[in-house]
């Protein structure tokens, strides 16, 4: 079942070594596999409409540690304090947009409605919370780290006294792109090529077309680092560590900070989500067990569907991002959004330009806060 | 004179209170007290006599009695770790005797393994282990240090999570569930450096017992099993001095007699503090690793007269680690977490003879446990502290009567407890607010009696009966929630306030204990065992092993005493002439109202965690198989254990039996020593055992960006099987009796042929990717050299 890459090869000198002992990776072939279905169904709300992203994700995952399946053509809907409904468009294969956006109101209600077959879906009731400002974003260089987390963005804020609050930080990188497709084959028309960013492990990208214009590429750092206030009620947090951004060039890119406000339903599906995922591996790891989100088919309530429907509400700082401060510290820069993805391969010049084509990932449109 | 020689001496001899017997018939009481070089009292020591081979019960303090005619009679006293002795006999009168055993434990010379007898693995109570240090200084150890816990691991029924467990599982039962003495105060933290090493010192302890089957009813308050470690007494007659330095430790003992045969304390201490080097090593690997911890033992014995004894015992240890591979408090900005503890444990015992077949005991116990996690703040210069704590303190006394037959004990007891769940200090901290939780306040007293005697010449009993009863005392606020339905802060119907010393809740009951042995032959019986046992404080975690730093919690209101009710059922055999033994043991344990978090529970600083937790019940059974060889150049032992170890909570896995965190089926261990001659000793360890359950992926999802396992089950997998072979030589340089100065090195390979035990397997996201890995404590050979001195 298990098939191990590498060991460790220390030789323990002296005893206190063994608490820092060694972490292989290995290769896991599950004994089963399951099928489920996952709604990714966080909408996340601001009162800058440039900020908002409202979209929310069906899938299938069918295999272990694969892309998961995109799930087309549901019928979608919103339910505003259990009486109003608002449909979702599938603009992409597998994920809906709400097309109204002037729904949001803090102390609503919302839940999602969604039809796959005749298999009805629903999930509980979510409240928006009040966002509270970010008083400053920023970043320093991780010296010590890998050129992935050169740099360490941190948040100071002031939290709200006397009530419960629950945050979740999220980053997002616009970066100057200049390659527009990617080709997984040498000599493939760019119509057989992909502009999908995430390509599979070991797939290996041969040529590139170039941008025909602007092009700037979305990357979303998403990581789990809710926190809940219990702590620090009505206090100041100063220097909160939020996420780390990769050292891909050495010229500028634009930063942005989302200060969610979560429900504290979410937040407790997080803390699990984070349980799970992360915490796991010391010595005193947490058991994993199957994580229940609050979706549930109607038609069906054996099914076990994967995922969380919630509403947060955002407070967002952008900023311009100097990197060459990674070089003066000693790191190199990767070079690319992603080593697999985009090799430095100069474009040969039998590629003509292709058109930036706007995605969740990419965007011929200069995004707000760019060049400072 | 040869090393091995025997010596013996009577120290006193015919009290006369009556004149001669004229009859033959006339019956006269023979009483006596097994001591060693110190006065010290030898526990349980085989007394034979006569042609018969008649047995004379010991009882835990030394004394034997009995009836018999006048005569002259050969006798054998024998005891594990002292060389053993024959003599003859003239009773002519009602006698007394004291008889003074000498240890071996400062010669290399043969081992005698296991129980306190020749015979003892037939007359022993089923599921009663022993370890004497003599043996656990044999056992191979990592990084040579001599350690308890990882010597227990040896024997039948004894199992861990991996190498890093912060304490023993025994027969299925979790690692709280085990009643920890030292010197009669409980331990509550039983670990060094996170399971590397053990509290107990390994200089000072003179014996340890475990039982996991037939429990003494002097014990309670734990629902596994009950080690009892004693601490060595002091010599009373001349001072000895021990040291020795290791590659992690290094500690020194001193035995420092005041009045001669009156008074006389043995200190010991040991320190490791080497991990400043650690960084100097590898800086990317061990900048963030601290671990060192410092511990003092003191034992102290004042004999006025042959009547009364008074024994003190303390035991103080502080421990600071700090590694990346433990969790962090999340919703406090910190930069790194650190673990502090501290550890105060003090007994004061008076021993009184009222003769030889009535004596009491009586004592007073103070315990208080420290642990807290250390922050230091990001951005500012302060450490934000978490405390908790449990004070103890307990009265108990007890009779001990005697007679020919029987071995009887009654006695009372009444702890008290005082825990502080955890209190938040900001300090200096601009972000953080101070949170204090309640303390919780009970007392646990209990009545017992038990005895041992024979019903027939082939039927021995122990029967022993407990009453347990807590009581939960204010002050303290108890919640309301509507009935028949998951504890939740959403049904509350109402709260009840307590004032100081008021009852909120009460809880009891008997305690029945019950052994039975049938002698099929002399080398041959057959034993049964029955025991009821409440546990009235339990650790919370959700952890495969407990933090130093886990909450303990007492029963309440709404968080039930777990009870056990565990039988066991074993066959015992010794041949040639007791040097060789073999047993198999069976047992069935029920336990209910075990504890376990909801799922994404969080009972930090929790004021309420009945809302956190689930109950449910736990059955564990198994058998285990022992063949040992005793005596000789070489000894050793051989086990096979099969045990299960399944849990029903709540509606975890749908609400169906599922394996516990230390669940493993099948154990081998072996233990082979060799005594080469008098200045070289070799001993071999192997385990085996099957990999313990941890929850395994059969899919992932990403969500919000980030890639996530979908765990379909608690514990649905195993890790890869566990197996290690160890290796020891022990080098005498100074054999000759005369010389005052003794040393001895050790040398030792744990995990000869460097097998990467896995501890867990765990999934993280690298570079947007989930991928799988697995940590390994020790993944390479570790080889270590100790010296030790001794000065006489």
């Amino acid at each position: 079942m298990l098939k191990f890459k590498n060991c460790c090869n220390f030789l323990f000198v002296i005893g206190v070594l063994a608490l820092s002992s060694c972490v292989d990776e290995i290769s896991l072939t599950p004994t089963a596999q399951a099928e489920f279905l996952v709604v990714d169904g966080v909408m996340n709300y601001s009162n800058n409409v440039d900020t908002q992203d409202l979209a929310i994700r069906l899938s299938y995952s069918k295999n272990t540690f694969t892309r998961p399946v995109p799930l087309s053509k549901a019928k979608m809907n919103i339910v505003v304090n259990e009486k109003d409904s608002y449909p979702f468009v599938e603009r992409e294969e597998g994920w809906y947009y709400l097309a109204n956006r002037d729904i949001f109101k803090v102390g609503s209600s919302y839940k999602l409605q969604f039809q796959v077959g005749s298999n009805n879906y629903e999930s509980s009731i979510e409240v928006l919370a009040d966002s509270v400002p970010i008083k400053k974003t920023y970043a320093e260089v991780n010296a010590a780290g890998p050129a992935s987390k050169a740099f360490e963005i941190f948040v100071d804020m002031a939290d709200v006294p006397q009530k419960k609050n629950y945050y979740r930080w999220a980053i997002t990188q616009w970066e100057a792109q200049n390659y527009c497709l990617y080709c997984y084959r040498r000599n493939r028309a760019p119509e057989s090529c992909s502009e999908d960013l995430y390509a599979i492990e070991g797939e290996v990208i041969s040529r590139n077309p170039p941008c025909d214009g602007n092009c700037y590429d979305i990357v979303r750092l998403t990581p789990n680092n809710a926190i809940s206030d219990i702590f620090f009620d009505g206090k100041v947090l100063l220097k909160k560590p939020v996420g780390y951004v990769p050292f891909n060039f050495t010229y500028p890119c634009l930063i942005e900070v989302k200060q969610s406000s979560l429900t504290p339903q979410y937040f407790a599906f997080l803390e699990i989500l984070k349980t799970q995922a992360e915490t796991t591996g010391g010595l005193a790891d947490t058991p994993a067990a199957l994580l229940v989100g609050n979706i549930k088919n109607l038609t069906k309530p054996q099914e076990k569907i994967v995922g969380y429907f919630s509403v947060t509400n955002n407070s967002v700082q952008r900023f311009w991002l100097n990197r060459s401060s990674g070089l003066s510290a000693g790191l190199k820069p990767l070079s690319s959004l992603n080593p697999a993805l985009d090799p430095p391969i100069p474009a040969p010049p039998l590629w003509y330009p292709v058109p930036c084509k706007a995605s969740r990932y990419r965007t011929p449109v200069k995004p707000w806060g760019w060049g400072g | 004179m040869r090393v091995n020689t025997i010596l013996f001496c009577v120290l006193a001899l015919l009290t006369c209170q009556k004149g001669l017997s004229q009859g033959a018939a006339e019956l006269f009481e023979l009483q006596g007290h097994v001591v060693n070089e110190a006065n010290e009292p030898i526990s349980r020591a085989s007394i034979t006599i006569g042609k018969e081979e008649t047995q004379i019960p010991c009882d835990d303090n030394g004394y034997f009695a009995m009836s018999l005619t006048g005569g002259t009679y050969g006798m054998v006293v024998k005891s594990v770790g002292f060389l053993s002795e024959r003599f003859a006999l003239t009773v002519s009168s009602d006698t007394t005797i004291i008889v003074l055993l000498k240890n071996i434990s400062t010669q290399l010379e043969q081992v005698v393994i296991s129980g306190d007898r020749s015979n003892d693995n037939i007359r022993k109570p089923v599921g009663v282990a022993q370890l004497n240090t003599k043996v656990l200084k044999r056992i191979p150890a990592a990084f040579g240090e001599t350690d308890l816990l990882r010597g227990l691991q040896m024997l039948p029924g004894v199992s861990t999570v991996g190498e890093a467990s912060n304490g023993i599982n025994v027969r299925g039962g979790s690692t709280d569930q085990n009643l920890m003495l030292l010197d009669e105060t409980p331990i509550f933290n039983p670990t060094h450096m996170f399971g590397l090493f053990s509290v107990f010192p390994p200089d000072a302890v003179s014996k340890a017992e475990l039982y996991k089957g037939n429990v003494p009813s002097r014990f309670g308050g734990r629902a596994s099993s009950v080690l009892d470690v004693t601490l060595e007494n002091p010599r009373l007659d001349s001072f000895g001095l021990e040291a020795g330095i290791g590659l992690v430790s290094s500690r020194v003992k001193m035995d420092i007699p005041v009045v001669k045969e009156k008074l006389g304390f043995i200190v010991s201490a040991r320190g490791a503090f080497m991990d400043f080097l650690l960084p100097l090593i590898s800086k990317k690997n061990f900048e963030n690793t601290r671990a060192n911890f410092q511990e003092t033992s003191l034992k102290g014995l004042f004999r006025p007269n042959e009547k009364n004894s008074f024994f003190l015992s303390g035991y103080y240890s502080k421990d600071f680690f700090q590694t990346d591979l433990l969790g962090t408090i999340g919703n406090i900005n910190a930069k790194l977490t650190q673990n502090s503890y501290s550890t105060l444990n003090l007994n004061l015992r008076h021993f009184h003879s009222f003769n030889n077949r009535l004596s009491m005991s009586t004592g007073v116990s103070y315990v208080d446990y420290q642990p807290s996690l250390l922050l230091p703040e990001r951005g500012v210069d302060n450490t934000v502290a978490l405390q908790s704590g449990i004070f103890f303190r307990q009265v108990r006394s007890s009779l001990d009567y005697q007679t020919d037959k029987h071995l009887a004990k009654i006695g009372v007891s009444s702890a008290y407890y005082k825990i502080n769940p955890g209190e938040l200090i900001p300090n200096n901290s601009p972000s953080v607010n101070a949170v204090k939780t309640n303390v919780e306040y009970g007392l646990e007293s209990a009545l017992f009696a038990e005895d041992n005697f024979n019903i027939t010449p082939q039927i021995a009993a122990s029967v022993g009966l407990r009453y347990s009863l807590f009581m939960a005392l204010g002050p303290n606020t108890v919640r309301q929630y509507e009935p028949n339905l998951p504890l939740s802060i959403g049904i509350i119907i109402g709260t009840t306030a307590f004032n100081q010393g008021d009852i909120s809740k009460t809880y009891g009951g008997l305690e029945p204990r019950i052994g039975l042995r049938y002698d099929v032959s002399k080398s041959t019986s057959i034993k049964f065992a029955y025991n009821l046992m409440r546990q009235y404080l339990s650790t919370i975690s959700n952890t495969t092993t407990p933090l130093p730093t886990s909450r303990w919690k007492s029963s309440d209101t709404h968080i039930k005493p777990q009870v056990s009710q565990a039988s066991s059922l074993g066959w015992f055999h010794n041949f040639k002439d007791n040097i060789y033994e073999m047993s198999v043991e069976a047992y069935y344990r029920l336990t209910d109202d075990i504890l376990e978090y909801k799922q994404g529970a969080n009972l930090l600083l929790q004021e309420y965690p009945e809302t956190e937790l689930l109950t449910g019940k736990n059955k564990s059974y198994g058998t285990e198989w022992m063949f040992s060889k005793k005596k000789g150049d070489w000894t050793g032992w051989l086990t096979y254990t099969f045990s299960k170890s399944l849990n029903k909570v709540g509606q975890i896995n749908d609400g169906t039996w599922f394996p516990s965190n230390y669940d493993r089926p099948h154990t081998v261990n072996a233990f082979w020593n060799l005594n080469y001659n008098q200045f070289h000793n070799f001993s071999f360890t192997f385990t085996y055992s099957t990999g313990r359950p941890y929850s395994s992926p059969n899919g992932t999802f990403s969500f919000q960006g980030t890639n996530y396992p979908f765990y379909p089950a608690r514990n649905n997998n195993r890790l890869p099987d566990y197996h290690r072979l160890d290796f020891s030589w022990n080098i005498l340089t100074t054999l000759k009796e005369e010389k005052r100065w003794k040393n001895y090195w050790t040398f030792s390979v744990y995990n000869i042929y460097g097998r990467g035990n896995p501890y867990s397997i765990f999934f993280n996201n690298k570079n947007g990717i989930l991928k799988s890995y697995s940590l390994k404590i020790f993944a390479a050979p570790i080889v270590s050299l100790a010296y030790n001195a001794r000065f006489k």
